[in-house]
C-alpha cells in the first residue's frame, strides 16, 4: 500500500485500538460484524473495481497522526466474494503527479452468502439475500406513495412514511410486494391477448423461386435474370426451373417480440424465485394471494414460451433502443414498461446486495425520523420531555440508489423544539438538530465528528444559548449485524460500543475544539429474527438491535427505538 | 377574455401577500389568509410543482434557519422561497420582459406562474366547486404583458387542478373604489356630479408590494335596466398612472429590521430573512396592530446558533418612525441571484414623510374640484387615520373632505378606513356582478401604444387605440391600415412603441428623407435660387461650422439675410446632424434604468411584433389590422385582414406575442443611413446670368421649327442652360460653378423663371407636330430640351416615352430622358430600357450610367422605378463597369460615376429592405472588392486624389453598412462630375 489505511470491524471502532488493523499489501484476514469501516487519508481513493464505483466517505474528514483522513463503508458483495473469488478493491491515490493503484484482497470470517444451500440441497437464495430484496421493495413502494401523493416533487411526508409501515405491519399475512406480484396483478389478462396477436410483418427477400411461382421481381432479379444463360425463360431457369423472385415471408422475429419472449422467460423465472422465497420464509405464505398469482403468472408465461409465433422469435439485442411499437402501441408499451422495471429491479438487486450496509445505515436514519415523528404523536405530553416541529422535512427517495442508500441526505426531520417541562411549563428548552452525515461537512459541530463514524447525528443546542452550556450530541450508529454469520453477543458489542464512545469523548476532549460537546449513542443492530432486543446501562448509549425484515420496523420503533430515543434526548437535557 | 357563463359563481380576490382576501358574490369573504407574509416554494427542478399556502409556510425550504443547508439564506445565493409581494413588484417593475425567478442549477420560473399558483391554492379547494368565475385584482401599474402572462398562466393553473376557471382582472385601487361606490355612490346625486365634473375621490392602497394613491373623477352613465328602468350611475374614471408606483412596502419593515439587526451586532441573512418573510409582527406593528403574545416567543434561528423573538411595540416604534423611505439593501443582495427588484425609489426622508407627502402632492395635482372621498385600503392600513395621515388632514379638509370619526363607514365626502383586503376582493366581486347584469362599471383609459408604419424608408405612427374613455370590461376595436406584406414574405413584421419616446425616433428616422423633402424647396424669405445656394453651401462644406460660416458671407446676395442663416443653420443641422449627432440623439432614445446593482439597462419604447402567416404572400399585398382590447385584459388582439380576402381563405392570422422582442432605435433609425440622399442642382441665384437670354427667347418664339435659325437658337439656349456659370463670395473671394436650372426646371430668380416659362411655352408650341420632323432633328431637339429638365415641354417627353418604348432607341434619348422625364411611370420605362439594353448588348454604357445615376440621384421617386429584377441587371452592370476600370486602373471620372450610381442604387432599399442587406453575401463582396480597388488606388494615383478617392470609398462601404455620412458627397460629386462636361460634347455631336 502506497498510503497508509485502517480497517475498523465497526463503524465507531477509529477510537477502538483493539478493533482496528493496519492495512496489510498482503491477504489478511479478519472477523466480520457486518459493518466494518477503512480509514484512508484524504486524498486517496477506493474503487470496487468489477463496477468501477467509487466509494462514498461516510462523514467529514478528521484529523490522525497520518493526516487528514475520511472513513469508507465496505460493500458486502466484494466480502462475500473474497471467499469465492478473492475479488477486493483498489485504493488510488496520488504520488508525485502520478495517480498510484493498490489492489487490496481481504479476507473475513462469518460473510453471510447470497445463495446458499436449502433443505432439500438446492442453491437458492440465503435468508439474507431475501431480506435485502425486501428492502429494495419498501423504498420502491414508499417512491411510488410519494409520487401518488406528490407526482412532480417525489416526496412524502414523514407522517406517511410512519403509516406505511405500519401498513406493511398489518400485511404481515402476505409476503412483500415485489414488482413480479404487480406485474402478476397488471398483466396476467392482456399477456395472452398480446402473445396471441403478436406483430408480425411481411419481409421481401429474393429468392431462386419456381418459375411459374414468381410473381414479383425488382432490379436485382432483373440483373441477375440477364446474366442467365439462354434465350428464353425456361432456358434461364435451368436445369431445375428457378428464376430469382422477390418472396414475401411472414415473420414475427421483431425487435417487440424478442422483447416479449425474454420479458416472459424472465417473469417465468422471477414468479418461481418469488414464491420459492416467499415459501422458505414462511411456508404459510403459500395459500397466500401474491404468491398465487405470482405462481399463476410464472405457469402462464410458461405456457405463452410455447406458442408458435415465438418459436423462432431469437434473444433481444441488449444494446438495441426501444422501437415505435414498444413506445407507442398499447400492448407492447406495457410490456417495455414492465419489462423495463424487471431488468432495473435485477439490477438494482446486485447493488442493494453489494452496499446493504449502507443499505440498513440508511433504514436506520429512517427509523429514527419516524421515532421522533411518533415521540411528537405518541409521548406528547406524557412525560416531562417535549419535542415539538419548528419544521417539518420530507423523505425524499431516489429513483435509483447510489451505492445502496435510497434516500437523500437531508431529509431528514427537524429541527425541533425541545421542552423540559415541569408543572406543565417549560423550565428548560433547546433546539434539536438532525445531521445526516453527507451534510455533515456544513454543520459548525458535527464536522468536528468525522471519526465517530456515525450514521447520524442529533445535536441538541441550548436555547437561549448560553456561553457555558455544551452541546449535547447522540450519535447513531448503524450496524448490520444480520450480515454476519458469527455468533454476536448484543452485550459485547454494547461494551464496544461503549467504550468507543468513551475514547471519541476522550478524543474531542483532547482536540481542544472550541466547544465541548458531550457525546450519546445510539446503536441500532440488524437480526434476520423477528426478536427485539435493547441493551442499555448506566452509560450514554443504548443499543437497539432491530429484525432487518421490514414487518417488523414498526415494531421495534414503537417498543424500543422511541424510548431509546427518549431516554438519551433527555439524558441530553439533563447534560 | 372569455366571457362569464352564467351560473357560475364568482369571486373577487386580492392577493398580494399578506392577509389576502377572497371574498363571494354576496361581498362576504369566503377565505382570508392570516397577517403573516405569504411565500412560495419553488421546485428545484423544472418540472417540479410549487409549493403553496399553508405548505409553503409549514416547509423549511430557505427559511433561514441555520439547519438543514436548504434551509439557509446566503446572499447572493438564489432562493427557492419566494415572498409573494416580491413576486407581484417584480412582475410590475418587468413591464414587457417576461421576469423569472432563478432557483438554481439552470431552472427559472416565470413570475407569473409563481403568482398564478398562490391564486389558485386561494381560489379552489379541493372538493369544492369545479367551476369559478374570478376576479383578481391587479396593481395600479401593471403592464399588459404582465396582465396576459398572469391570464395565461391562471388558465394553465385551473386546467392542472382540473376547474373550469375563468379570469377577469381589475385595477386595485378601482376595485376599492368601486366597494365605496356600492355603498356612498347613492350618497351623491348624479346632477351634482355633472355638474361638477372635476370633483375628485382618493385611493389610498397600503399594501406590502406598493403604496399606491390614486385619484379618480366621477362620471354619471346612464343605464337602461333590463327591467326598462333607467337609473344614473356614478362611475370612476381612470387615468394610466406614468409609472411604476416609487413606494415598495416590504421595503419599510426591511429597513426596520437592517437598523435593528444592526444595533444588536447581528450580521444573519438568515435571522433577517425569518423575521421579514416568516413572522408577521413587525407588519402587525406597520399596520397599527398589537402581536399576538400567544404565539411569542418564536424560534429565531441565527448564524450559529438559536435565540428567541419576543419584539415588543417600542423594540419597533422608532425605528419605524425613523427608517428611511429607500430600498433595502439587505433584500436586494438576498433576491439578486434569483431576481433583480429595484424596489423602492431612494428618497431623502423617512417612509412617514412621504407618505405625508405622497397623499398631499397627488390631492394639490388636482387643480379644480372639491374631494368627495377617500379610501385608506390594503393589509397595511391602520383602522384609524395614523398621524401621519392626520398631518394630512387640514389639506383634506380644504378641499371638501370631512375628516372626522368614525371611519368606518363609507359615506360621500369622509374618509373610510378599510384595513385589509376584503374591501378590494370585495369590489373586485362587484366589478364581475356588475358585468353581469350588463351595468356600467368604471371608465377606463388604454394604454397609449402606437403601430410605426414604414412607407418610403420613413416611419409614421397610428395610435393603437384611438378612443379617450372606455368602458371597464369591454371590448374596444380599432381598425389601422397602412401596412403592406412584401411580396413572397411569409410574415408580417411591425413595430409598435409604447407612450410618446417614439417621436424623437421619428425625427431622427426621417432625416435623410427630410433632406429629400428640402430639395427644391423654397425658404421663407428666400427666392428658390437663395435657398438652393443656401443648401448647396452647407452641403459642399466639411462641418457644420464652416457651412454656416459660407452661408454668413452670402448674405447678402441671398436675400434677407437672417432668414437665410436661420434657414442656413436649420439646413446644416439636418444634414450635418448623421456627422454629429447621431450618436446623442440615439442615447436620448433610451431611457437609461439604474438597476440595484449599479448596472445599466437600457430600456427602448420599441417592440417588434410578428404576424406569421400560413402562406407566403404572392404579391406585395395591403393589409389593416383589426385591434381588439380590454381595460385590464392582457395584451391587445390584433389580426391581420389582407386587402384580397383569398390569400388567406378564411384563416385568423393573429400576432405572434411570443416573437416579441425589444427593438433599439438604431436597429430603426440606421434603415435611413442605408442609403444617400438626393442630389440637387442648385440654381444660380444672380439674375444678371439671364441678361442675353431675354432676347435670344424672343427671338426663339418667332423662329421656325426646323430651319436652321430654330436650331442655332436652341442651341444657343442649350449652351446657355448646360453650361454652370460662375459664382463668386461676396465675402472671402470663393467662387463656385453653378447650374442655371434645379433639376426640377426652376431657374434660381424670378426673371430666369419668367424666361423659362416663355421659353418652355414657344417650344411646346413648336413642337405639336413632331411626326413630321426627321428622326435626327428630333433626337437632336431632345437632346438639347430635355436640359430643361422638370421644365421640358410636354410634347418632348411624350416623345420621349414614346421613343423608349421603340425597338433600337438610343443611348442618347435614355440621357435625354433622365434629365426631363419626372413621373415613376416614366422613369420605370426608362430604367426597364436601360435594363433590356444591358441584358441585349451585354454592355452598360457611360449614357446609361449616366441616365440611371441621374434618375437615382436627381428623382424623388428614382428608386420606385426600379423592380427587383431591373435592379439586379443595372447593380451586376454597374460592377461589372467599376470591375472594369479597375481592372485597367482607370480611376478617372467615369469610374467615380459608376461609384457614384453604386452608391445611388442603395436608395432601392427604401423599396426592398433585402437589397444588398447589411448581412447578406453579396454586401460583403461588394465591399471586398472596393476595398481591393481602395488598395490597388493607393498604387496608381496621386497622393492627394487618392485621399479622396479612399473618402469616397469608404463613404461607400460606410452606407453598404447601414452607416453612412453625408461628408464625402461633395467629394463624389466633383470627382464624377466633370465627366458630365465630357458628356457635353458628345451630346453636341
Amino acid at each position: 500500500m502506497h498510503v497508509p489505511a485502517r480497517l475498523h470491524l465497526w463503524p465507531w471502532s477509529c477510537a477502538s485500538p483493539e478493533e482496528t488493523e493496519d492495512l496489510p499489501s498482503a491477504k489478511a484476514s479478519f472477523d466480520f460484524f457486518g459493518s466494518p469501516v477503512i480509514s484512508l487519508v484524504e486524498e486517496a481513493e477506493i474503487y470496487l473495481p468489477s463496477r468501477h464505483e467509487r466509494f462514498h466517505p461516510l462523514g467529514p474528514a478528521f484529523a490522525l497522526s497520518k493526516g487528514r483522513c475520511r472513513l469508507f463503508e465496505m460493500p458486502h458483495g466484494m466480502l462475500a466474494g473474497v471467499m469465492y473469488n478473492g475479488a477486493g478493491f483498489s485504493v488510488h491515490s496520488k504520488a508525485g503527479g502520478e495517480i498510484v493503484r493498490d489492489k487490496v484482497v481481504l479476507s473475513f470470517e462469518g460473510v453471510v452468502p447470497r445463495h446458499e444451500k436449502n433443505a432439500k440441497g438446492e442453491q437458492a437464495e440465503s435468508a439474507l439475500a431475501r431480506t435485502v430484496k425486501s428492502w429494495s421493495n419498501v423504498f420502491d413502494k414508499l417512491l411510488d406513495e410519494a409520487r401518488q401523493a406528490n407526482k412532480l416533487n417525489e416526496s412524502l411526508e414523514w407522517l406517511a412514511v410512519r403509516n406505511h409501515l405500519q401498513q406493511m405491519k398489518e400485511e404481515e399475512k402476505e409476503p412483500l410486494r415485489a414488482v413480479i406480484v404487480d406485474i402478476a396483478k397488471t398483466m396476467h389478462r392482456p399477456l395472452p391477448e398480446t402473445v396471441r396477436a403478436a406483430r408480425r410483418v411481411l419481409l421481401r427477400e429474393r429468392r431462386l423461386l419456381p418459375a411459374c411461382r414468381v410473381e414479383e421481381t425488382d432490379s436485382a432479379c432483373l440483373h441477375w435474370y440477364i446474366r442467365q444463360p439462354g434465350l428464353t425463360t425456361a432456358e434461364k431457369a435451368g436445369p431445375r426451373q428457378r428464376l430469382l423472385g422477390v418472396a414475401r415471408q411472414e415473420t414475427y422475429n421483431l425487435h417487440e417480440n424478442r422483447i416479449l419472449k425474454d420479458f416472459l422467460s424472465r417473469c417465468a423465472y422471477e414468479g418461481r424465485q418469488y414464491v420459492v422465497n416467499a415459501i422458505t420464509d414462511n411456508p404459510a405464505f403459500r395459500t397466500a394471494s401474491n404468491v398465487q398469482e405470482v405462481q399463476t403468472l410464472g405457469t402462464l408465461c410458461t405456457q405463452l414460451l410455447t406458442a408458435p409465433s415465438l418459436e423462432d422469435v431469437t434473444d433481444p439485442n441488449p444494446a438495441t433502443p426501444p422501437n415505435y411499437v414498444l413506445l407507442n402501441d398499447m400492448r407492447y408499451r406495457r410490456v417495455w414498461y414492465w419489462y423495463q422495471k424487471l431488468l432495473h429491479q435485477e439490477l438494482e438487486k446486485d447493488r442493494f446486495w453489494d452496499w446493504q450496509s449502507r443499505t440498513w445505515a440508511d433504514i436506520s436514519r429512517m427509523l429514527v425520523s419516524v421515532a421522533i415523528i411518533l415521540h411528537l404523536e405518541q409521548l406528547a405530553g406524557s412525560g416531562s420531555l417535549r419535542l415539538s416541529a419548528l419544521y417539518g422535512g420530507a423523505l425524499r427517495i431516489r429513483g435509483e440508489q447510489a451505492l445502496g442508500c435510497r434516500t437523500a441526505a437531508g431529509s431528514e426531520t427537524g429541527p425541533l423544539l425541545v421542552e423540559r417541562r415541569h408543572e406543565g411549563k417549560p423550565n428548560q428548552q433547546a433546539i434539536l438538530e438532525i445531521v445526516h452525515p453527507e451534510q455533515a461537512d456544513h454543520h459548525p459541530i458535527v464536522r468536528h465528528l468525522g471519526a465517530t463514524g456515525g450514521h447520524l447525528y442529533l445535536v441538541l443546542r441550548p436555547l437561549p444559548p448560553a456561553k457555558k452550556a455544551a452541546p449535547q450530541i447522540l450519535i447513531v450508529w448503524a450496524a448490520h449485524t444480520a450480515a454476519s454469520a458469527q455468533r454476536i453477543a448484543w452485550n459485547d458489542v454494547y461494551a464496544s460500543a461503549v467504550k468507543a464512545l468513551h475514547g471519541h469523548q476522550t478524543l474531542l476532549h483532547m482536540d481542544r475544539i472550541p466547544f465541548s460537546p458531550t457525546l450519546h449513542g445510539l446503536v441500532l443492530c440488524s437480526r434476520l429474527d423477528a426478536n427485539i432486543h435493547s441493551e442499555e446501562g448506566a452509560d450514554n448509549l443504548v443499543l437497539v438491535s432491530v429484525p432487518a425484515s421490514p414487518m417488523h420496523w414498526i415494531d421495534a420503533l414503537s417498543e424500543d427505538i422511541i424510548l431509546a430515543l427518549d431516554k438519551l434526548i433527555g439524558k441530553m437535557m439533563y447534560g | 377574455m372569455a366571457e362569464n357563463s352564467a351560473g357560475s359563481p364568482f369571486l373577487g380576490c386580492a392577493a398580494f401577500g399578506l392577509n389576502d382576501s377572497v371574498v363571494g358574490q354576496d361581498g362576504m369573504a369566503i377565505r382570508r389568509t392570516d397577517f403573516v407574509p405569504g411565500s412560495v416554494v419553488l421546485p428545484g427542478k423544472s418540472y417540479g410543482s410549487i409549493v403553496v399556502g399553508e405548505q409553503a409556510g409549514r416547509s423549511r425550504v430557505h427559511s433561514g434557519l441555520p439547519w438543514p443547508p436548504e434551509a439557509w439564506i446566503k446572499a447572493g445565493e438564489t432562493l427557492r422561497r419566494a415572498p409573494i409581494f416580491c413576486l407581484w413588484r417584480a412582475l410590475v417593475e418587468a413591464r414587457d420582459r417576461q421576469a423569472r425567478w432563478e432557483v438554481g442549477g439552470g431552472v427559472s420560473f416565470p413570475l407569473a406562474r409563481i403568482l398564478a399558483a398562490h391564486i389558485a391554492d386561494l381560489l379552489v379547494r379541493p372538493g369544492e366547486e369545479n367551476q369559478i368565475a374570478a376576479c383578481l385584482a391587479i396593481p395600479d401599474d401593471l403592464d399588459e404583458y404582465g396582465q396576459e402572462s398572469l391570464f395565461d398562466e391562471m388558465k394553465r393553473e385551473f386546467d392542472r387542478r382540473k376547474v373550469r376557471g375563468e379570469v377577469r382582472l381589475l385595477w386595485r385601487p378601482v376595485a376599492a373604489g368601486l366597494s365605496w361606490l356600492a355603498d356612498a355612490g347613492g350618497d351623491m346625486k348624479s346632477i351634482a356630479v355633472r355638474s361638477n365634473p372635476d370633483d375628485f375621490f382618493l385611493v389610498l392602497y397600503l399594501g406590502p408590494d406598493a403604496f399606491e394613491c390614486v385619484p379618480f373623477r366621477l362620471r354619471v352613465r346612464r343605464h337602461r335596466k333590463a327591467d326598462n328602468i333607467e337609473n344614473d350611475y356614478i362611475l370612476l374614471r381612470r387615468e394610466r398612472p406614468k409609472g411604476v408606483s416609487s413606494m415598495a412596502g416590504y421595503d419599510w419593515p426591511a429597513g426596520v429590521l437592517e437598523e435593528m439587526l444592526q444595533q444588536k451586532g447581528l450580521d444573519s441573512a438568515g435571522a433577517f430573512w425569518q423575521a421579514w418573510v416568516l413572522f408577521p409582527e413587525l407588519w402587525a406593528m406597520l399596520a397599527g396592530r398589537l402581536p399576538d403574545q400567544k404565539d411569542l416567543p418564536r424560534v429565531w434561528g441565527q448564524e450559529n446558533g438559536y435565540d428567541f423573538w419576543r419584539p415588543g411595540s417600542e423594540d419597533f416604534e422608532e425605528g419605524i418612525e425613523q427608517a428611511g423611505c429607500r430600498p433595502s439593501k439587505q433584500v436586494q443582495e438576498i433576491l439578486k441571484a434569483s431576481c433583480e427588484i429595484q424596489g423602492t425609489s431612494p428618497h431623502d426622508r423617512t417612509w412617514l414623510k412621504e407618505l405625508n407627502d405622497l397623499v398631499r402632492k397627488t390631492v394639490s395635482a388636482q387643480k379644480n374640484g372639491r374631494m368627495v372621498g377617500m379610501v385608506v385600503c390594503g393589509p397595511l392600513a391602520p383602522s384609524e387615520p395614523p398621524f401621519w395621515l392626520r398631518a394630512c388632514f387640514p389639506d383634506l379638509e380644504a378641499r371638501g373632505l370631512d375628516t372626522s370619526g368614525p371611519w368606518e363607514n363609507r359615506e360621500a365626502n369622509r374618509l373610510w378606513m378599510s384595513p385589509g383586503n376584503d374591501v378590494i376582493a370585495a369590489g373586485a366581486a362587484l366589478f364581475q356582478q356588475r358585468l353581469r347584469n350588463g351595468e356600467p362599471t368604471y371608465l377606463d383609459t388604454l394604454p397609449q401604444y402606437f403601430l410605426l408604419t414604414k412607407a418610403d424608408g420613413r416611419y409614421t405612427t397610428s395610435p393603437l387605440v384611438n378612443a379617450e374613455d372606455v368602458d371597464g370590461g369591454k371590448t374596444y376595436t380599432n381598425r389601422i391600415e397602412g401596412f403592406a406584406i412584401e411580396k413572397d414574405r411569409q410574415r408580417l413584421d411591425v413595430v409598435i412603441a409604447r407612450g410618446a419616446g417614439h417621436e424623437q425616433l421619428l425625427l431622427t428616422g426621417r432625416g435623410v428623407d427630410l433632406l429629400d423633402q428640402e430639395v427644391g424647396r423654397n425658404a421663407k424669405g428666400l427666392s428658390v435660387g437663395g435657398a438652393g445656394l443656401v443648401r448647396h453651401l452647407v452641403r459642399t462644406a466639411k462641418n457644420r461650422d464652416k457651412a454656416l460660416e459660407r452661408v454668413r458671407w452670402n448674405t447678402r446676395n441671398i436675400g434677407d439675410p437672417n432668414a437665410a442663416l436661420c434657414y442656413g443653420e436649420a439646413y446644416a443641422d439636418l444634414w450635418h446632424e448623421q456627422l454629429e449627432g447621431t450618436e446623442e440623439r440615439q442615447l436620448s432614445l433610451w431611457q437609461e434604468v439604474k438597476s440595484p446593482t449599479g448596472k445599466v439597462k437600457a430600456e427602448t419604447p420599441f417592440r417588434r411584433l410578428t404576424f406569421p402567416f400560413p402562406v407566403s404572400s404572392p404579391q406585395k399585398m395591403l393589409v389593416e389590422l383589426q385591434v381588439r382590447i380590454r381595460p385590464a385584459s392582457g395584451m391587445a388582439q390584433m389580426e391581420v385582414i389582407p386587402q384580397d380576402t383569398t390569400f388567406l381563405h378564411g384563416r385568423k392570422v393573429f400576432v405572434d406575442y411570443r416573437s416579441m422582442r425589444p427593438c433599439q432605435p438604431d436597429e430603426l433609425v440606421s434603415d435611413t443611413r442605408g442609403w444617400p440622399p438626393l442630389e440637387e442642382l442648385a440654381p444660380h441665384p444672380d439674375p444678371g446670368i439671364w441678361d442675353d437670354i431675354g432676347e435670344l427667347v424672343d427671338d426663339f418664339e418667332k423662329a421656325i421649327p426646323r430651319t436652321e435659325r430654330f436650331n442655332r437658337l436652341l442651341k444657343s439656349m442649350y449652351v446657355f442652360l448646360k453650361t454652370p456659370k460662375r459664382y463668386i463670395f461676396p465675402v472671402g473671394g470663393g467662387r463656385i460653378f453653378l447650374p442655371v436650372l434645379s433639376q426640377n426646371g426652376l431657374a434660381g430668380c424670378r426673371k430666369g423663371e419668367e424666361l423659362i416659362a416663355h421659353f418652355v411655352e414657344s417650344l411646346q408650341r413648336h413642337t405639336t407636330d413632331f411626326q413630321r420632323w426627321e428622326n435626327k432633328q428630333v433626337g437632336s431637339l431632345i437632346t438639347r430640351a430635355t436640359w430643361l429638365y422638370g421644365a421640358s415641354p410636354v410634347n418632348v417627353n411624350n416623345r420621349i416615352k414614346e421613343e423608349l418604348t421603340r425597338r433600337g432607341v438610343t443611348t442618347r434619348i435614355m440621357e435625354a430622358g433622365s434629365r426631363s422625364l419626372m413621373g415613376t411611370p416614366g422613369l420605370a420605362v426608362l430604367l426597364g430600357c436601360i435594363a433590356k439594353r444591358i441584358q441585349n448588348d451585354g454592355k452598360f454604357v457611360i449614357q446609361s450610367i449616366r441616365a440611371t445615376k441621374n434618375v437615382l440621384t436627381l428623382r424623388k421617386s428614382g428608386q420606385d422605378a426600379l423592380d427587383e429584377k431591373t435592379a439586379d441587371i443595372l447593380l451586376k452592370a454597374v460592377l461589372g463597369v467599376i470591375e472594369d476600370y479597375a481592372s485597367r486602373a482607370y480611376y478617372k471620372n467615369k469610374f467615380f460615376v459608376s461609384i457614384k450610381l453604386l452608391l445611388y442604387m442603395l436608395r432601392y432599399r427604401k423599396c426592398d429592405e433585402r437589397f444588398l442587406s447589411a448581412d447578406s453575401e453579396r454586401t460583403d463582396e461588394i465591399k471586398e472588392k472596393l476595398k481591393g480597388y481602395r488598395v490597388e488606388m493607393e498604387r496608381n494615383m496621386p497622393f492627394n486624389r487618392f485621399i479622396n478617392a479612399r473618402e469616397i470609398i469608404n463613404g461607400t462601404i460606410g452606407y453598404l453598412d447601414y452607416a453612412g455620412k453625408t461628408d464625402f458627397l461633395a467629394t463624389l460629386t466633383e470627382y464624377s462630375g466633370a465627366d458630365d462636361d465630357n458628356a457635353y460634347a458628345g451630346d453636341d455631336r
